[in-house]
């Protein structure tokens, strides 16, 4: 695909994909840390 | 293209001024937590977005550039760490660092390693790494933005280089954590914008990415492998560990990087920052990458690869889109330097001047020693630019290896593990920063396979787990400071650290500086 081997096409997309999926699993993970509100203000 | 090209310009920098001044006008200054962490009031869009334009750097206009027009798809081993650095910075410590940065009262990164690891050593070696660290990475900022500048008005370099930095000075001087954040936030788009263009421009060339590559792998095939120019890194995993680690991990070992934590309005807005944060990242992070390899063939006799994704807008846009890349360029730049002068002003003053040389220091003396020493170490860059200026990738992956080397395990081990005392951390920083000073000096990744970061990052994982373990009977942990990380490790709200009693306990210095600055607002009042 795009004229690239297969380990580099790994690397320019399947990396990324990884990094996604990770922040995904973060977001969903760390729910409970919206108890930590506090009385601060937010710009 | 002259004129079009800086009106541009001159457009920029009176829309970043401009957006400085208006934050200052918010109140960003108005105390000292206010002035270092923006009153820790800064959500999580512009955590994310200023996290991520103070990462990314002159380098990846010049240095990524570089990388990938002379070695191909290798260079993308640094972007897929890069991609991952902020949200994994902000998993890891992001939460905990805001929360026990509270409850201790600290506000700079220094004083926050000093609190959790009780020793004036702490502060005094961390200090010392950190402004030789931070000033060494600053001079890459200067001749990136004397080589633009220079590009752009056709001046010569040195004078070039001193309108960059008289630039980046003036702005840097504009102070407070808040107007930088905001300033980093605009400058974060207008990068995006303007090497997605230039990204655009390119595969518009040659008609699509398949046939750019196609183009580059008629020069030399090599280029399109993920091993380098004629696979001169094949089977190299100890360098391409370290490649991904850099900007991986290394964040985390970065004070100018995760004081945006301490700055963070509440604890989980490290939750979408991290989501911001890999959603710019995917987008702009692999660009100049891939600008630099098409350029490989678009210009294949380029004398400095530094300059391939100038030339690249050079030679395929026209002059009234080049300015706004140019903009983009210099916001690269920018957004770093103004974070790094600022960073390595208020670690000189407050965590090395006021903190072991004139402890009565008032606020007023401590804001004029910080000017005094941005000036100075913006001064003792030009000249190391201008005399002999290294490649800015080289003083980049020197920088920020040893930053990441030296202060990583550091700032997790803070948070994640209570045993971590203070020989450790100590002995850790010293081990990490001599590791892998040592490691690009000697040039040992050549002879050794193993990239300095790894090795740095090894040696001082090993340090703080060993030296802790083996001194935890006569530097036991305090018990206010095991409490502490308690605190920032639960879930629930924290109580404000300055001015309560933990805070004036652990940092007595930020208790006389808050009490000075209150009486002064009431005296006004």
């Amino acid at each position: 695909m795009f004229g690239l081997p297969l380990e580099t096409l790994m690397l320019l997309f399947g990396v990324p994909a990884a990094w996604v999926a990770f922040t995904v699993a973060f977001l969903v993970l760390t729910r409970s840390w919206t108890r930590d509100a506090d009385e601060s203000a937010e710009d | 293209m002259g004129t079009t090209v800086i009106a541009f310009l001159i457009l920029y920098y009176a829309t970043v001024l401009g957006i400085g001044w208006w934050a200052m006008r918010r109140g960003g200054a108005r105390d000292l937590e206010g002035y270092l962490l923006g009153g820790r009031r800064v959500g999580p869009m512009v955590t994310a977005l200023t996290m991520q334009s103070t990462s990314m750097s002159g380098y990846m206009f010049l240095g990524a550039g570089s990388l990938a027009y002379t070695q191909g798809y290798w260079a993308l081993w640094y972007a897929a760490g890069d991609v991952g650095g902020a949200v994994v910075n902000l998993s890891v410590i992001g939460r905990r660092m805001r929360k026990l940065s509270q409850i201790t009262g600290a506000l700079t990164a220094i004083e926050y390693l000093e609190h959790r690891y009780p020793s004036p050593w702490t502060r005094l070696i961390a200090a010392g790494l950190a402004v030789f660290l931070l000033a060494v990475y600053v001079v890459a900022q200067f001749i990136a933005g004397g080589k633009g500048m220079e590009l752009i008005t056709g001046l010569p370099y040195s004078l070039a280089l001193l309108i960059a930095l008289a630039i980046i000075i003036v702005y840097t001087f504009l102070g407070g954590y808040l107007a930088v954040a905001y300033t980093d936030f605009f400058q974060s788009l207008v990068m995006l914008i303007g090497v997605l263009w230039i990204l655009g421009a390119a595969l518009a060339h040659f008609g699509g990415f398949a046939a750019g590559n196609a183009a580059v792998g008629a020069i030399d095939p090599s280029l399109l492998s993920v091993w380098g120019r004629d696979l001169a890194f094949e089977g190299q995993w100890g360098v391409v560990v370290g490649a991904v680690l850099i900007f991986s991990i290394g964040y985390m070992g970065w004070p100018h990087v995760v004081t945006r934590h301490m700055a963070m309005s509440r604890p989980e807005t490290s939750r979408l920052a991290g989501a911001y944060a890999t959603g710019w990242n995917l987008l702009f992070v692999p660009t100049p990458y891939l600008v630099g390899i098409l350029a490989i063939a678009i210009l294949p006799q380029l004398d400095d690869p530094e300059l391939a994704i100038f030339n690249v807008a050079h030679a395929l846009l026209p002059a009234a889109v080049t300015g706004l890349l140019m903009a983009a360029i210099m916001a690269a730049i920018m957004s770093t330097a103004d974070s790094l002068l600022l960073q390595t002003g208020s670690i000189a003053s407050r965590d090395l001047y006021q903190r072991f040389i004139r402890p009565g220091a008032t606020e007023r003396e401590m804001v004029f020693v910080s000017r005094a020493l941005v000036l100075a170490i913006g001064a003792a860059g030009y000249v190391v630019a201008v005399v002999e200026p290294p490649t800015v990738f080289a003083i980049v992956i020197f920088a920020t290896s040893v930053l990441g080397s030296a202060f990583a395990p550091a700032f997790i081990c803070a948070v994640w593990w209570k045993r971590a005392n203070t020989p450790g951390a100590i002995a850790s920083m010293l081990t990490g920063a001599g590791t892998c000073i040592t490691w690009e000096l000697a040039d040992l990744a050549a002879a050794t396979t193993l990239h300095s970061m790894f090795a740095g990052l090894c040696a001082s994982t090993a340090a703080i787990v060993a030296v802790s373990l083996a001194t935890r009977r006569i530097a036991p942990v305090p018990p206010h400071v095991r409490q502490a990380i308690d605190k920032a490790s639960a879930i629930g709200p924290v109580t404000p650290g300055r001015g309560g009693s933990s805070a004036l306990a652990l940092s007595p210095e930020a208790g006389e500086i808050a009490r000075e600055i209150d009486a002064r607002g009431s005296g006004r009042s």
